[in-house]
Formats: structure tokens, C-alpha cells, sequence
């Protein structure tokens, strides 16, 4: 996979972009605050239609402007394909591939995979369970269509029902009503458990394959908590009669609280290192590798699915990363993977410098380096 | 930008569904354009149609006379009946004449977000219908998006005790979308392919 050129029109700090890009390594070099995060916010976008810095679409126009486009060449299984945004305020936005419209994020999804690496990653050890969540449907709604249709909908009937759920409680409705919104939220989130089940023992492996191939002499490991069977096996039909009981027997707790407590949307990850919680027990240092770990997990996730690695960006991972974890890093980008970093040093890539493209930003403009 | 009565009747125009702030500037100036005769006749077109047409007191389609002529035609099987969401999905059924009973608005969907129950639709007027008829087997037409299925789901619950065969409309329409945008042939792949609830 393959990003090939950029235009950007009016996109934050850019107001005007044209840029070719390398096939492998591309490096943004620039002081504080001059737009390289930008740019790979944009990369990002073409893959996810989202920006990671869960923005609303508005703030991604440049200050004062009314709409804002991103223009992409993309290569996926040798196909080139032209990707059009066009973002326009306070409206939304609209998505063309080779100049036919994207009604639906569903329709668009598939093009082009693009794999963020970024300091906040260390949250997915630290922090929320909304972190690790995040990280398991963002991989498979980009690797499995039946998930996401299961996933939309799901999310569509837990809205409908703690909406319900409050009118019962205020009394505007009755309970009876509730039946065809638990029937449809529990076989929606059947299929959802089974599939997050499936690929938390994928990720594992490949995890095990990592820590072998880093040479790293601890052992990862992810264990799916879901808030039904609690860990334990269990299988789609089972899941769904287990979690509709239940809600029979929660019932009156959930009507006192007007929402759904329990099911895929409360689940989480234990993350433990060497059998232990790593989240409570393990250093900074073993955090921190965990992060890149399940990041490059994520990748060779994609690479199984697709057989084609996805693009990679890695914002402000150098500048953090001690020695070590930064040759683990460079052991584990392979020359035919395209990749977009950024860095205020160019020495922090000298490594890196014989086969990549180097662009100087500054404020909202890009220059090739002329010592490429 | 635009101000007076010009600006009044963009604003009337782009309250259409469908209809953005452009498109309501282009049929404005396009009216704009036309004879006096034109606009006349438009204007006239669309209250006599507002005066005329009224929901079918039997199955609430869209009609000019108390009952519709479905209906009223004798040659219809009066022993199936067809529940769909809205009046234009009897258009888009009929377009297809793969379908020869009756049928039954609801006029909506369950939608808790919409303040919509079953008291908001017209099932006391199905369960009505049912009563002392001769029909045999009720097929449920709703979309097949979430408040589509959980109408379906309950409408199923409560005719199946009344000893009436109650279908689904099976697969064959796009998932999250409706009969309004499905094309003629899925539809009648529909009709054909339904499963018992
Ligand atoms: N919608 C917008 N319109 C105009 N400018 C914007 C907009 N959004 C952000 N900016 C500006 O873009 C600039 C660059 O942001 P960016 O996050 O890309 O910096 P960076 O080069 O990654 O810096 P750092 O090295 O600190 O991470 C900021 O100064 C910000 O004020
Ligand atoms: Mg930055
Ligand atoms: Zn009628």
C-alpha cells in the first residue's frame, strides 16, 4: 500500500499543498508548531476518514476558511486509485474514490490502511478501557465488513435502548417495549464478542512472534474481558442467551440508571506481562514497549488479512524512545513498508536517511531537502 | 444574501427533504424564469393535491376517495396483507406488480429517539383489520435497519397469538437501506424469499 501524492486546500495550518512522495521512508523535519503533525493527521484520514485527534470535521479547516480539501493518490494490491475530501463548514464532509461519492463510511473503508504510532499509545496500557477498545475495533473494522455493519448497528440499537430506557424510568413508556431492542442488541453483540475473541487470540500470537524476534525475554499477553463471560470461552449463540438473561436480571438496575450496563461496549483488555497486570506492575520502560508492541501487532495483523503491509506514521516516537526501543523500532521497519515520521532533528534519523525523502516544514509549507 | 421575498422563498424551497440551500437557489431562479401560467399552475397543482389527497381509511396509503383503490379492487387477495413503513413504500411495491394482496401503513417505525412507541402507529388499526377477516398470512415490510427490524420483531410477538402467519420480507435488500432506494428487482427478490417470524 502506498500513498503517492497530497494535495491539501485550506487543511489546518496548510493553504495549499502539493507534495510526491517516497515509496518507503518519508521524514518531516521541522521546528514546533510549524504543521508536521498535520500532514500525517491528514495521511490518517485518507485511511479512516477521521482525524486521531477526535476533532469535529470543522476544525480540520484552516482557521477563517469556509471549506477545506484533501487530494491522495493511493496504490492498494497494485490498483491506483484517486481519493477526494472535501470537508465544508458547519455541512460535513464528502468522500470520492476515482471520482465516484462514498455515501457511507462502510462504503469507504478498505481503500487504504494507515497505522498510527504516537506517544499517547502508551494509554492503551495506562489508561481506559475506551483506549483498548478503540484499538480492537479500529483493526477490525478495517479488516472485516461483517464486523463493522455489526458494530453500526449495534451502537444504533444501545442508543435506541438507553433512550427507552429513560422513558421507562420517567415513566413515559412502558417496559414491555423493551423486547425487540434486546432481542436485536443481544445477537448484534454476539457476533461482535466472537470476532473481538478470534482476533485478541490472533494478536497473541503474533505478539509471542514480536517479543521472539526483538529478542525481548518477557511474555505479553492479551486477555479479552468481556463483561458477559468474564474471560472465560464461549461461543456466539451462547454469548447472546447468557447476555439476555442477564439483562433480565439487571433490569430494574438498569431503568434506575436509564442505560445498558453491560455488554461489548463496557468490555476491556487485561494487558499482563509475565502473568502480572502490566497496567499496575510494570515499569515505564515495559509500558512503553508494550505500546509499540500492540502498534506493530496492528500491523502485521493487516499484513495477514491483506498480504500488504499497511502505511505506517509515527508522530513524535523518536524524540521519546531510548536506544534500545528505538532499535526495535528500526528492526521492525521493513524496506517495503511506506512510512511517514516526524522529528525536529534530522540527526535523530541518520540511520534512516539513505532511502528516504526529506521534507522541510515550515509553517504550513513543505520542501524537499535537497541533501536527499 | 438574498433579502425580501426572494429570500423567503429560498428559505420555503430548502425546507424540502432533500433539498440544500443551492438546489433551492436554482429552483428558485428557475421559477423566477418561467411564465406567470407556469407558476400558476404549480401553485395550483400543489394545493388542490394538498385538498385531495388523504390517507386511505382502511390501510392509510395515499388516495384521492375514502378508500384506495387497492382497497377497493375486487381482484386483490384480500387474505395477505403487507404492513410497511410509509405511503410512498405502496408505490414502490406496486412498481414491482410482483404483489397482488392489500396493504397496511404504519406510518412509522418504533423509535425510542423519535418519541415513537407502538401507540404512535397504527396497529390498533391493523389488529382492527384482522378481526373477523379472512387473512391468512401477514407479511412485514418494514426497512430492514434496526427500528424496521425492531417494529418487525414486534409486530410478530403480537399477531402470532392471534393465530395469523406472519412472514418477513427476507433478504435481498441492501442492509441499512430501504424500499424507497432498492430497486425493483431486489424487491421482488424480496417478496419471494420471505421467512416465517
Ligand atoms: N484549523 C486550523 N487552521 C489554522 N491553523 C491551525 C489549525 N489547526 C491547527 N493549526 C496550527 O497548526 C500549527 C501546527 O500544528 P502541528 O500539530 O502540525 O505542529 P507540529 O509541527 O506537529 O508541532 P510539534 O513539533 O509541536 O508537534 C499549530 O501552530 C496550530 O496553531
Ligand atoms: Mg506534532
Ligand atoms: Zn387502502
Amino acid at each position: 500500500m502506498r500513498i503517492t501524492t497530497l494535495k491539501l486546500k485550506n487543511f489546518r495550518n496548510y493553504q495549499e499543498l502539493d507534495i510526491d512522495f517516497s515509496d518507503h521512508s518519508n521524514i518531516f523535519i521541522g521546528n514546533n508548531a510549524q504543521g508536521k503533525t498535520n500532514l500525517l493527521e491528514a495521511l490518517y484520514i485518507i485511511g479512516s476518514t477521521k482525524s486521531f485527534r477526535r476533532v469535529h470535521d470543522d476544525q480540520l479547516l484552516k482557521i477563517g476558511q469556509n471549506n477545506a480539501g484533501i487530494n491522495a493518490e493511493i496504490i492498494k494490491k497494485g490498483l491506483k486509485k484517486t481519493i477526494k475530501f472535501d470537508f465544508i463548514a458547519k455541512t460535513g464532509k464528502k468522500i470520492w474514490v476515482n471520482g465516484k461519492n462514498s455515501k457511507k463510511i462502510s462504503d469507504y473503508l478498505g481503500n487504504i490502511n494507515v497505522i498510527l504510532f504516537c506517544p499517547e499509545d502508551l494509554m492503551l496500557i495506562k489508561g481506559e478501557a475506551a483506549f483498548r477498545r478503540r484499538f480492537i475495533d479500529s483493526l477490525l473494522c478495517q479488516t472485516d465488513n461483517v464486523y463493522l455493519s455489526h458494530l453500526i448497528n449495534f451502537q444504533r440499537v444501545l442508543k435506541q435502548r438507553n433512550f427507552l430506557l429513560k422513558d421507562i424510568q420517567e415513566r413515559k413508556k412502558a417496559k414491555d417495549v423493551l423486547g425487540p431492542w434486546d432481542e436485536q442488541l443481544v445477537s448484534f453483540a454476539g457476533v461482535i464478542a466472537k470476532k473481538r475473541d478470534i482476533l485478541i487470540k490472533n494478536v497473541n500470537k503474533i505478539l509471542e512472534m514480536i517479543y521472539k524476534k526483538l529478542n525481548i525475554d518477557e511474555k505479553m499477553e492479551i486477555i479479552y474481558k468481556d463483561t458477559i463471560f468474564k474471560g472465560e470461552n464461549f461461543e456466539e449463540e451462547e454469548y447472546a442467551t447468557k447476555y439476555k438473561n442477564k439483562l433480565k436480571s439487571i433490569n430494574f438496575e438498569e431503568i434506575r440508571k436509564g442505560m445498558t450496563i453491560i455488554g461489548p461496549h463496557r468490555d476491556d483488555l487485561e494487558i499482563k506481562l509475565d502473568n502480572l497486570n502490566a497496567r499496575f506492575y510494570s515499569s515505564q520502560g515495559q509500558q512503553r514497549t508494550m505500546a509499540i508492541s500492540l502498534r506493530m501487532a496492528e500491523v502485521e495483523y493487516i499484513y495477514s488479512v491483506f498480504s500488504e503491509y499497511p502505511i505506517l506514521l509515527l508522530d513524535d516516537i523518536f524524540s521519546e524512545l531510548d536506544d534500545k526501543r528505538k532499535g526495535y523500532l528500526i528492526k521492525f521497519l521493513k524496506p517495503d513498508i511506506q512510512i511517514f515520521i516526524t522529528g525536529t532533528r534530522v540527526s535523530d534519523f541518520s540511520q534512516m536517511i539513505p532511502r528516504a525523502r526529506v521534507f522541510n516544514i515550515n509553517q504550513g509549507k513543505a520542501a524537499i531537502n535537497k541533501n536527499e | 444574501m438574498y433579502s425580501g421575498i426572494l429570500a423567503r422563498m429560498i428559505d420555503e424551497l430548502g425546507r424540502m427533504p432533500g433539498i440544500g440551500p443551492k438546489t433551492a437557489q436554482r429552483l428558485a431562479f428557475y421559477l423566477l424564469r418561467q411564465e406567470r401560467a407556469e407558476v400558476e399552475r404549480l401553485a395550483h397543482t400543489l394545493i388542490e393535491a394538498k385538498e385531495t389527497i388523504r390517507y386511505c381509511s382502511i390501510c392509510f396509503s395515499l388516495c384521492e376517495n375514502e378508500i384506495c383503490s387497492i382497497c377497493s379492487n375486487p381482484r386483490r387477495d384480500s387474505a395477505l396483507i403487507c404492513v410497511v413503513e410509509e405511503p410512498n413504500d405502496v408505490f414502490s411495491l406496486e412498481r414491482t406488480r410482483a404483489f397482488n394482496g392489500l396493504y397496511h401503513v404504519l406510518m412509522g417505525t418504533l423509535s425510542p429517539l423519535d418519541g415513537m412507541g407502538p401507540d404512535d402507529l397504527k396497529i390498533t388499526e391493523l389488529l382492527r383489520r384482522l378481526q373477523n377477516s379472512r387473512v391468512g398470512e401477514v407479511i412485514i415490510g418494514t426497512n430492514p435497519d434496526v427500528e424496521g427490524e425492531a417494529t418487525a420483531i414486534y409486530l410478530g410477538k403480537l399477531l402470532k397469538p392471534l393465530g395469523v402467519k406472519v412472514t418477513r420480507l427476507a433478504s435481498g435488500l441492501p442492509a441499512n437501506g430501504n424500499l424507497e432506494y432498492a430497486d425493483d428487482i431486489t424487491i421482488t427478490r424480496a417478496l419471494g424469499g420471505r421467512r416465517e417470524l
